[in-house]
C-alpha cells in the first residue's frame, strides 16, 4: 500500500470535479475526456476507488446542505412591490399546457426546467410530470385522430410535432447515418442538412402513423434538433422547410411534403438555429 | 414578423423563482440582507432584459447568471480575499458521514464566506446548481482547467472547516507527507 504512488493532482482534480449521483467518475461521456484519467486510475486503484465512493457520499450531503437555506417570509411580496407588479399578477397563470397556439401567438409561462437543449432532458422530461401530460396528451390526440390524417391539419401537426418531441425517450439513442443506412423508404430530406453524428432510428405513432424514421440532429452549441419522416399526407402544407417556422414553447418547427412523405423539423432551439438547418433555395429571386 | 417572441410575466417568474434565486443568493452573499438586495437586482434586471429571455426552460439558468453578475460586480468593490490561501489538500474527506443533517448550516456558511469570491461561485454552481465542471467553465467563459483547478480547492477547502479534522483520507495524508 505505502509503496502505491500517489494520485497526481490532475487525478486529485478530477475526482473533485465528478458531480455526486452522476456517472461522471463511472462512465464519462465523451465531452469529459479530463476524467478519463480518474476512471483507468480508480480501475487500478482501490483505495483511490474508495475515495471516490466516500466523496460521493459526503458531495452529496453537502450538496443537500447547500439547498437548505431559509426563506425569510413575505420576500416574493417585497420583490413584487419593488418591481411595481402586483401579486395577483403571478396568479394568472396559463395552463401549462397549450395544445393550440397559433405561431404569432404569444406564450405563456410554460412548465420550468433547470436544462434545456439536451437528449438528456428530453428523457427527464418523459419520467416528470410534464412529460407524462405531455405524453398523455399525446395519446389522448393520437387516440382522437387515429390513423387518419385527413384530420390533421397544419397547426394540429406542429403541436403534435412538438408534443412527441418533448416526450421523446429514444431522442439521440439511434445508429449513426453514416455508419447504418436508414431506411430508403423514409430518406433524410435533401432540404435539410446532413450534419456529421445524424443519427436515425425508427419511430412508431408519430401523428398517429405507425412507421417512420427519426433523424437526430446536433447542432454546433449542442442545440438538439429532430427530423421526423412519416408516409403521411396533409393538405396545406408547404412543399419545403423554407418558410417561417411555428416558434412556440422555446421550440422552431417547420413541416413540409415532399411526394408521400410528410417532415417534421423540430428544433429546440431559436429560429436562427432553425435556419442553420435549413438548405437555402438555389437560383435568384427575380 | 414575430421574431421567436414569449412572453414572460415579470410576476410569474417572481413566483416560480424567487425562492432558489434567493438561497442561491444567500449562499453567495452570506446574510440575509445581502442576499434579499442581490434578489430584488436580479428580478429587477429580469424585468429590463425579459425581452432577452427566448426559452422559458432558461429562465432559471437566466435567473443564476444574472445574480452571478450582479455578485460578482459587487465582489471588484470589495478587496478580494488572497487566493493563495486556498491549498490543495484532500485530506478532508470523512470517513463517515450519516446525511446532510450532520452538517451545520452556520458552519457550512461561514466556510463559504471564508473563500474568495470566484471560487464561491464555482462552488455554488457546483453543489447548488448541479452543473458539471464543463458547464461552469462554459458558463464563466473560464480554461477547464482553471474550472477543475478552483473547484477543487474550494471544496477542500470547505470541508476542512465545517468537518472535525483527523478524519481524512489515508491518500491524503500520504500526499499531505509527500509535500511536506
Amino acid at each position: 500500500m505505502e509503496n502505491r504512488p500517489l494520485p497526481s493532482r490532475q487525478i486529485l482534480e478530477a475526482l473533485e470535479a465528478c458531480r455526486p449521483g452522476s456517472d461522471d467518475g463511472v462512465k464519462p461521456g465523451r465531452h469529459q475526456a479530463e476524467l478519463s484519467v480518474l476512471v483507468s486510475a480508480m480501475a487500478e486503484n482501490a483505495e483511490l476507488a474508495r475515495l471516490y465512493e466516500r466523496l460521493q457520499r459526503v458531495d452529496t450531503a453537502i450538496g443537500e446542505a447547500f439547498r437548505d437555506v431559509p426563506i425569510p417570509e413575505g420576500l416574493q411580496d417585497r420583490i413584487l412591490a419593488r418591481l411595481g407588479v402586483g401579486a395577483h399578477d403571478a396568479g394568472n397563470r396559463q395552463p401549462t399546457e397549450q395544445v393550440e397556439t397559433p405561431p404569432e401567438e404569444t406564450l405563456a409561462v410554460a412548465p420550468l426546467a433547470t436544462s434545456a437543449g439536451r437528449f438528456v432532458s428530453r428523457r427527464w422530461l418523459l419520467s416528470s410530470a410534464g412529460g407524462v401530460v405531455a405524453a398523455g396528451l399525446l395519446v389522448g390526440a393520437l387516440l382522437f385522430f387515429g390513423d387518419s390524417s385527413e384530420d390533421l391539419t397544419p397547426e394540429r401537426v406542429y403541436v403534435l410535432a412538438m408534443n412527441y418531441f418533448e416526450s421523446d425517450a429514444d431522442a439521440g439513442l439511434g445508429e449513426q447515418v453514416d455508419l447504418v443506412p436508414p431506411p430508403s423508404d423514409y430518406p433524410f430530406s435533401p432540404d435539410v442538412k446532413r450534419l456529421p453524428q445524424t443519427k436515425w432510428r425508427s419511430i412508431h405513432g408519430f401523428l398517429g402513423t405507425s412507421n417512420g424514421v427519426a433523424y437526430d440532429i446536433t447542432l454546433a452549441g449542442g442545440v438538439q434538433a429532430t427530423l421526423y419522416v412519416v408516409r403521411c399526407p396533409v393538405a396545406r402544407l408547404p412543399a419545403g422547410p423554407q418558410g417561417t417556422p411555428r416558434a412556440t414553447r422555446g421550440l422552431n418547427v417547420s413541416a413540409w411534403t415532399s411526394g408521400p412523405l410528410l417532415y417534421v423539423l423540430v428544433v429546440n432551439g431559436s429560429r436562427r438555429d432553425h435556419t442553420r438547418l435549413v438548405v437555402p433555395l438555389s437560383g435568384d429571386l427575380t | 414578423m414575430v421574431e421567436d417572441r414569449i412572453e414572460v410575466n415579470i410576476a410569474q417568474l417572481v413566483a416560480d423563482h424567487h425562492q432558489g434565486v434567493y438561497a442561491y443568493a444567500y449562499r453567495l452573499s452570506g446574510s440575509v440582507q445581502d442576499a434579499e438586495d442581490l434578489t430584488q437586482q436580479t428580478f429587477l434586471t429580469a424585468q429590463q432584459k425579459l425581452g432577452q429571455l427566448r426559452k422559458v426552460e432558461s429562465a432559471k439558468s437566466w435567473l443564476f447568471t444574472i445574480l452571478r453578475n450582479h455578485f460578482l460586480g459587487t465582489c471588484r468593490k470589495k478587496r478580494p480575499a488572497p487566493a493563495a490561501s486556498v491549498q490543495l489538500d484532500v485530506d478532508t474527506i470523512p470517513q463517515r458521514l450519516s446525511d446532510s443533517s450532520a452538517i451545520d448550516g452556520e458552519l457550512l456558511q461561514r466556510a463559504i464566506e471564508e473563500l474568495p469570491p470566484k471560487y464561491r461561485v464555482v462552488l455554488t454552481m457546483f453543489y447548488y446548481e448541479d452543473c458539471s465542471y464543463r458547464e461552469i467553465a462554459d458558463q464563466l467563459e473560464l480554461p477547464i482547467g482553471t474550472v477543475m483547478s478552483r473547484l477543487a480547492r474550494a471544496k477542500q477547502r470547505l470541508r476542512s472547516r465545517i468537518f472535525e479534522p483527523g478524519l481524512g483520507s489515508d491518500v491524503g495524508r500520504r500526499q499531505d507527507a509527500a509535500a511536506r
